[in-house]
């Protein structure tokens, strides 16, 4: 027991929650599902204070406790049972079907946790491959096939959708297709 | 192409201004990352409600520290504690803002903790106490350093400069927190709900806060008592409590998790910085839950169930993390609480059938029959 205990892991976070509410946020795709995931983050730090305190690289082990809780959390049936049924992305009013980047959006946010983690961990976290691996917590071929796979379910969920009617028709809002089919399966 | 994509997108999501004030509550965080550290301990010790007792009891014995040199410059007022009771809170809030009351609170002998927390369950304040002489301002004045209690790793705040005084106390300011010296020789430290990016210093409403707070807070003899689900005759005078935790229940400060030492006892220090009382009871006691449990499947122990002065319990024997030998007694439902007693080592002073058979008096799930004075 003691206040420094609380001090230093206080002055840690503080100076870091910024940043980990953007990560979570680009993970969960909406702010207010990233404060809860930086709020159970937070949790788990202080559990494991001791070890953040002594890592080499403290940031990445933070982060590394965020993501591996937005796997955790994405994987229960409850954060699956959300995000079908309640606002999955901070998303305007327009057309989604006639905005590129919202089905892009929408696209990314149907990936499985693994896979959208590991696509935040390269392209928005621009770790290599063998960093990733250290987060995930899995071997180098795994991030590059869950890379792999991630880029060409988007690729697909961007295409024209199979049943989407006669060549040329409106493929339908973006939100449909995308969630439709089974939304995650980690 | 659309790696490309996939970037600016992740870009443009992070660079959005986030909504604020962030829903995160540090305080809440640090309160939920206790609860889980005691359980988790529980179940990597032996993964019964027993054993939280004792977790709750490491997470107070990994105590950070540095060794420090003596109480700092002498203000008026009479000293601080020399040394801290485990039956009362040894501190108490004489006002707080509107809506808050106690949580949760903990008592070494030379430290106790409060945290108060707000109706919504968020916005809380925290304050630590330390007794005469276990922490002094570095001559710089650019740190308070505390020695652990128990002894072992290293322990010191940054101060940040110096604060105006809380009535007539000189204090500094920490990052979050406001430092002083709330009598000659004892220091505390009040941690308020301080938002990102900011600091207690320039929250005029919230330093406003922390000083009538801290002005009125008082820490010595005549503080609220705690009360204990049981009693322990026949150990007055040869065991005494340590390293002790307690919670708000229905107006009462119940006293649910504590260590009973003894003259044998010996702090045993395992890896990763964690520590055990050898020859020492671990005892937990709380009104029983509905499911409250035993976890007599524990893979790593051998259990039995006995019965002791008419109550069903199990015996449990093991080891627990380090290899350390273990032995637990355990009621999941004992005349209507859940307690238990654990010990480590391979010769406990005691033991833990005898303990509770010869040492050990529940008092049921009614707070009103508590007791103030479990060794008396």
């Amino acid at each position: 027991m003691s206040g420094s205990r609380d001090t230093e892991y206080t002055e840690y976070v503080a100076a870091r929650l910024s940043s980990l509410r953007r990560l979570a946020a680009v993970l969960c795709g909406d702010w207010q599902r990233a404060d809860d995931l930086v709020q159970s983050t937070l949790a788990k730090l202080y559990v494991h204070w001791g070890r953040v305190r002594a890592a080499d690289h403290a940031d990445a082990y933070a982060r590394s406790v965020l993501v591996h809780e937005f796997i955790h959390e994405r994987r229960s049936g409850w954060a699956r049972r959300v995000s079908l049924s309640g606002q999955v992305i901070d998303r305007p009013a327009a057309a989604v079907d006639q905005d590129a980047v919202l089905d892009l959006r929408a696209a990314v946010a149907a990936l499985p946790a693994r896979q959208r983690a590991t696509l935040v961990l390269r392209f928005y976290c621009d770790l290599n491959v063998d960093q990733s691996a250290a987060v995930l917590g899995c071997s180098p071929g795994t991030v590059k096939s869950q890379t792999a796979r991630a880029l060409d379910s988007v690729r697909r969920a961007l295409g024209p959708a199979p049943d989407a009617g006669p060549a040329g028709a409106p493929a339908g809002p973006a939100e449909h297709r995308v969630y439709r089919g089974s939304p995650s399966h980690d | 192409m659309i790696e490309q994509q996939i970037r600016d997108l992740f870009a443009e999501t992070a660079g959005r201004e986030p909504p604020a004030p962030a829903q995160v509550d540090l305080h809440l965080a640090r309160r939920q990352g206790r609860t889980r550290l005691r359980w988790r301990r529980a179940i990597v010790a032996g993964g019964s409600l027993l054993a939280a007792a004792a977790v709750a009891a490491l997470f107070i014995a990994v105590v950070p520290g540095r060794t420090g040199a003596g109480p700092g410059p002498a203000n008026p007022g009479p000293p601080a504690p020399s040394r801290f009771s485990p039956l009362i809170t040894n501190l108490s809030f004489g006002w707080l803002p509107p809506g808050m009351s106690i949580d949760q609170g903990g008592v070494v002998p030379t430290e106790a903790f409060q945290d108060v927390r707000s109706s919504s369950g968020s916005g809380g304040w925290g304050v630590y106490v330390f007794s005469r002489g276990r922490c002094h301002v570095t001559r710089s004045a650019r740190r308070l350093a505390c020695p652990p209690d128990p002894p072992g790793g290293t322990n010191s705040l940054v101060l940040t400069g110096a604060a105006p005084s809380v009535a007539g106390h000189r204090a500094f300011w920490s990052a979050r927190e406001l430092v002083w010296e709330y009598a000659p020789g004892g220091w505390a430290q009040l941690m308020g709900p301080v938002g990102e990016g900011q600091t207690l210093r320039n929250l005029p409403a919230l330093r406003a806060t922390a000083y009538k707070i801290a002005a009125n807070l008082h820490v010595g003899p005549d503080t609220p008592h705690l009360i204990f689900a049981e009693r322990f005759p026949g150990l007055k005078g040869h065991w005494r409590f340590t390293e002790l935790h307690y919670f708000a229940d229905r107006g009462t400060l119940k006293a649910t998790q504590f260590i009973l030492l003894s003259e044998a006892s010996r702090l045993l220090r395992l890896a990763g910085g964690s520590a055990l009382w050898t020859n020492a009871a671990y005892v937990i006691g709380d009104r029983a839950l509905h499911n409250s449990t035993c976890s007599p499947g524990d893979p790593n122990t051998q259990s039995t169930r006995v019965i002791i002065n008419g109550y069903h319990l199990w015996v449990k024997r093991g080891t627990t993390v380090g290899s350390v030998a273990k032995q637990e007694i355990c009621g999941a439902h004992a005349g209507g609480l859940s307690f238990g007693i654990q010990e480590f080592g391979p010769h406990p002073a005691v033991g833990v059938t005898r303990f509770f058979r010869d040492h050990v008096r529940l008092l049921g799930g009614n707070l009103a029959h508590w007791t103030q004075d479990p060794l008396g």
